[in-house]
């Protein structure tokens, strides 16, 4: 039971105390891409969390023997983007033997969804935090929900954003920065931190 | 009117419209997630741009090769950039490694994340994937010095809010020391109203410039018109 506690408690730490977007600003980028499109965003969200969750552990295992290597920082990406690069032909040649819609949807969802600052930065933060196996899977499972929860909050922001009177320099992008600043400073405080004046 | 020359004024602002009217970070909002965290001094910034410049430039003069019957089918493109940024982030890494050795601790994750950023996505499919190796090249750099600017004034700023120093030379002495200014929240916001300010010139400055152009083109062709009936008239007689 302990065990179950403190896997949920990891998974809402992760996606509120050191959420992915607003504590670290991974993946804004692509956010700011796909959130118009409210169908497609819970997609690209969805499948970023199942690619989160599975690189982790193969994440975690590819990185155990390069724990001594010392001129490990100059190979991580690479090494990153192999591993994503097999899970991503993996899983593109499942979806192209599957047939429906949604297939396809997902097929043409997944490029960008691999490839991207979320999953890289999330695996990044877990190769240099040297996290065990267990700690891995949650950081990556709440990472993913972290993405969604983030785009969530965007999404609505914007939509309510569009009716309001904004001053034409700050409509599209300024305003969605200033609302993600506002948001992150949120969650700065959410966490219990207090800005020192 | 001059096609030849409305394609050139065109091609020239295509190209420099990298630095402002087409800004990656404050007209598209590419590269954002080194730019908000890791612009917190001006060692940082410049360390993250000398990085950027190492991997992009050459990532895009490589994609500019594989065009027409060579072309990459869709569903490996965006591998295949990441796997080349990558390549290029070897290099990059050794060279800011040795210019800037803290900084490279400093900045942490986001580096390395570099090699997965949009810009080089978007350049690619935009620009490198149908022009000369020299054409992409060229917008490669106009892009990446409007990535380096709002991320070097960013980093200033940040700066010298947080400990009244400048490029690590102290600059005011009565500083308050504001260290949340590095947090991301500061980033967001610096980078929202920079990208205000940066709309609101693009607004006020493209129909100066296509005004600019079009007065140009006509004096151009009046001038040439007047030419050819001196000649007719020198013709004539």
């Amino acid at each position: 039971m302990t065990y179950i506690g403190q896997f949920f408690m990891g998974i809402i730490t992760a996606m509120l105390v050191e959420n992915v977007l607003f504590t670290r600003a991974l993946g804004v980028s692509p956010l700011l891409l796909v959130v118009n499109k409210s169908k497609n965003f819970f997609l690209f969200g969805g499948i970023i969390t199942v690619i989160t969750t599975v690189s982790s552990v193969l994440t975690w295992a590819a990185f155990q023997p390069l724990k001594r290597f010392g001129y490990r920082y100059l190979f991580e990406p690479l090494i990153l983007v192999l591993l994503l690069g097999a899970l991503y032909f993996a899983a593109y040649y499942f979806l192209s033997r599957a047939k429906g819609e949604r297939a396809v949807l997902i097929k043409n969802a997944l490029p960008y969804s691999v490839f991207n600052c979320a999953v890289v930065g999330s695996m990044l933060l877990l190769v240099h935090n040297r996290m065990s196996l267990l700690s891995s899977v949650v950081f990556g499972i709440g990472s993913g929900l972290g993405f969604l929860l983030a785009g969530f909050f965007v999404n609505e922001g914007q939509r309510r954003m569009q009716q309001a009177d904004v001053p034409a320099a700050f409509r599209g992008l300024p305003i969605t920065l200033l609302y993600i600043g506002i948001l992150s400073l949120a969650f700065y405080g959410l966490t219990g931190r207090i800005l020192a004046v | 009117m001059d096609i030849q020359t409305i394609r050139r004024y065109k091609r020239n602002y295509s190209l420099l419209s990298g630095i402002l009217s087409n800004n990656p970070i404050l007209m598209q909002g590419l590269v954002l997630a080194p730019a908000v965290v890791a612009s917190t001094t001006l060692k940082n910034g410049l360390a993250l741009c000398i990085c950027a410049f190492v991997v992009f430039l050459p990532t895009l003069f490589v994609v500019s090769f594989i065009k027409g019957k060579n072309q990459i089918p869709h569903f490996l493109r965006m591998f295949f950039y990441a796997l080349l940024s990558s390549v290029f982030f070897i290099p990059a890494a050794f060279l800011t490694k040795a210019v800037f050795p803290s900084s490279v601790d400093m900045l942490g994750i986001y580096m390395p994340l570099l090699v997965v950023n949009t810009i080089v996505i978007a350049r690619a499919e935009a620009v490198a994937v149908r022009s000369r190796p020299l054409v992409a090249v060229g917008d490669a750099f106009f892009h990446m010095i409007g990535f380096a600017v709002p991320v070097l004034l960013a980093a200033g700023i940040r700066e010298y809010f947080s400990s009244g120093t400048l490029y690590g030379v102290l600059i005011d002495l009565n500083s308050r020391n504001l260290t949340q200014v590095n947090l991301p929240f500061v980033g967001f916001i610096l980078f929202g109203l920079m990208a205000a300010g940066a709309q609101l010139i693009s607004q006020k400055a493209t129909p100066a410039y296509r005004k600019w152009v079009n007065k140009r083109i006509i004096l151009k062709a009046s001038a040439e018109s007047t030419a050819e009936q001196q000649s007719r008239n020198s013709e004539e007689r």
